[in-house]
């Protein structure tokens, strides 16, 4: 650990550090993790293709892209990229060095979500995992069941829009497909902050439907339709134009009843890309790492359960993740 | 009474009056009785919970879950039932997803209650505490006109 972040002493680089370091590697494409201005990364393709959407071509100075699974060598270790489940391109990195396997999570998740590859489990010497939702009161609910929620209140209240806030990357296009899984093929509307990383997931081959820019004097005439925004949005002038909106919320902290309040939500949807208490302990169990470090989210907890079932366990204290709101 | 469980929830949430209606409107059409009975009694103010005291609660959920996870769930939460009815165990597989029908109460009210809820799924535990108090105080009276105002203020 140093003052940049996780810090590879054999191989010399960084992974997520959050400021501009010579060589790094980047888990997935959220800000908290994905910094810019690093000299040379390694990530997967879909992560750089996020990183030039938003950060445009400065994003990093060189930008190598490795595929799943497939071993590189930095400096004395092999550094492998496997699928975190988290959203598009995110990677678990896998290091090993002189006998000895590290896996860092990232963020991940373990439930089926169509667009990205499903987390990968991998048998190692030290498991460093999230905790964003360390804590045994999240459990997410089905998020098929969430949408089915959000459909029957659009059917009770067809005169008003219903505008749901969501992370613009990941969350964003997760529930669009989950909408149209659910049967909902009317366009969906989004707002402006939305619209570069719908077009990111697009071209990677992840159909979305149809999506339209909700924006002007169209406004007033989207009852009954579903708008996706920004979480940031929901409290703006912007929602003030839809007719009697109905706002909601995509977010595992919706699961506490007074942090949706808090927001001022009416119709919290816990829909979450982060593993929930028993995704993280399971994993901690499917991994079997004799020694866990645990880096950001409600670390106390996950260090107790780990310690309860045998594992060395210490929290690491990264400054910095989870600024972006990514629940 | 998992229906009613959402119903509450989203009155919660509802700021406006006429959501409110509506929400409730929709749920009295579209529930079976005798769970819609319960649900208007609940609303109305006609049953009665003297034995859910938070002692009980705290004493229920120390029995099934680590006392260090539900100290640090609870410095979170910030709510004593809202952390228990979070932090729930979920049932052993096979258990089966639903709880008893309210139905059943009489049998059910027999057992002690540090037994209550173990067949039940996450949230079962509001439902038990109803089961458990309602055999003793059948308040409920359908001809005693009700008045619903303060849910929908």
């Amino acid at each position: 650990m140093t003052p940049q972040g996780l810090w590879c002493e054999a191989g010399g680089f960084f992974v997520d550090p959050h400021r501009a370091v010579p060589r790094a590697v980047l888990t997935h494409g959220h800000a908290d993790h994905a910094r810019p201005g690093h000299e040379a990364v390694l990530a997967t393709a879909a992560t750089a293709a996020i990183l030039r959407a938003r950060y445009g071509d400065g994003a990093a100075g060189r930008v190598e892209t490795g595929a799943y699974g497939e071993p590189k060598r930095i400096g004395d270790v092999t550094v492998t990229l496997l699928p975190a489940g988290h959203i598009l391109g995110s990677a678990q990195v896998v290091l090993e060095h002189a006998g000895c396997r590290v896996v860092v999570s990232g963020d991940f998740k373990r439930r089926a979500d169509p667009t990205c590859a499903p987390f990968e489990p991998r048998a190692c010497d030290v498991f460093v995992t999230e905790a964003t939702f360390g804590l045994p009161v999240f459990r997410h609910p089905p998020a098929e069941d969430e949408v089915r929620r959000l459909l029957a209140s659009v059917r009770l209240f067809p005169e008003r829009t219903h505008l749901v806030g969501v992370y613009a990357l990941g969350k964003c296009q997760r529930l669009i497909c989950l909408l149209r899984a659910a049967g909902w093929d009317r366009p969906i509307w989004l707002h402006g902050a939305l619209v570069g990383l719908c077009t990111v997931y697009e071209r990677a081959g992840i159909d979305l439907g149809p999506l339209r820019p909700a924006a002007g004097g169209e406004r007033r005439a989207l009852a009954g339709e579903i708008v996706l925004c920004p979480p940031s949005a929901l409290a703006d002038r912007w929602a003030r134009a839809f007719p009697e909106p109905v706002t909601a919320l995509a977010s595992g902290w919706m699961r506490i009843r007074q942090r949706a309040r808090q927001r001022g939500v009416e119709l919290p949807l816990v829909i979450s890309d982060h593993a929930d208490w028993d995704e993280l302990t399971q994993t901690l169990a499917d991994v079997g790492a004799p020694s866990v470090l645990v880096t950001h989210g409600a670390e106390e907890a996950l260090v107790h359960h780990a310690r309860s079932r045998g594992h060395a366990a210490a929290a690491l204290s990264i400054a910095g993740y989870g600024d972006e709101e990514t629940g | 009474m998992q229906t009613f469980a959402a119903l509450l929830d989203a009155l919660v949430y509802a700021p406006q009056r006429n959501t409110k209606l509506a929400l409730i409107e929709n749920w009295l059409r579209t529930t079976p009785d005798p769970d819609r009975g319960w649900g208007l009694a609940a609303l109305t103010g006609q049953l009665a919970f003297p034995h859910a005291k938070p002692a009980l609660i705290r004493a229920l959920v120390g029995s099934r879950v680590d006392p260090v996870l539900f100290a640090l769930s609870y410095d979170f939460v910030g709510d004593l039932a809202e952390t228990a009815a979070l932090i729930w165990p979920a049932p052993a597989a096979g258990a089966g997803p639903t709880a008893p029908s309210l139905r059943h109460r009489h049998a059910v009210s027999t057992r002690s209650p540090h037994s209550l809820g173990q067949a039940g799924g996450r949230g079962a535990f509001g439902r038990c505490v109803v089961r458990l108090d309602c055999p003793m105080k059948p308040k409920f009276n359908p001809n005693r006109p009700i008045n619903t105002s303060r849910w929908v203020e």
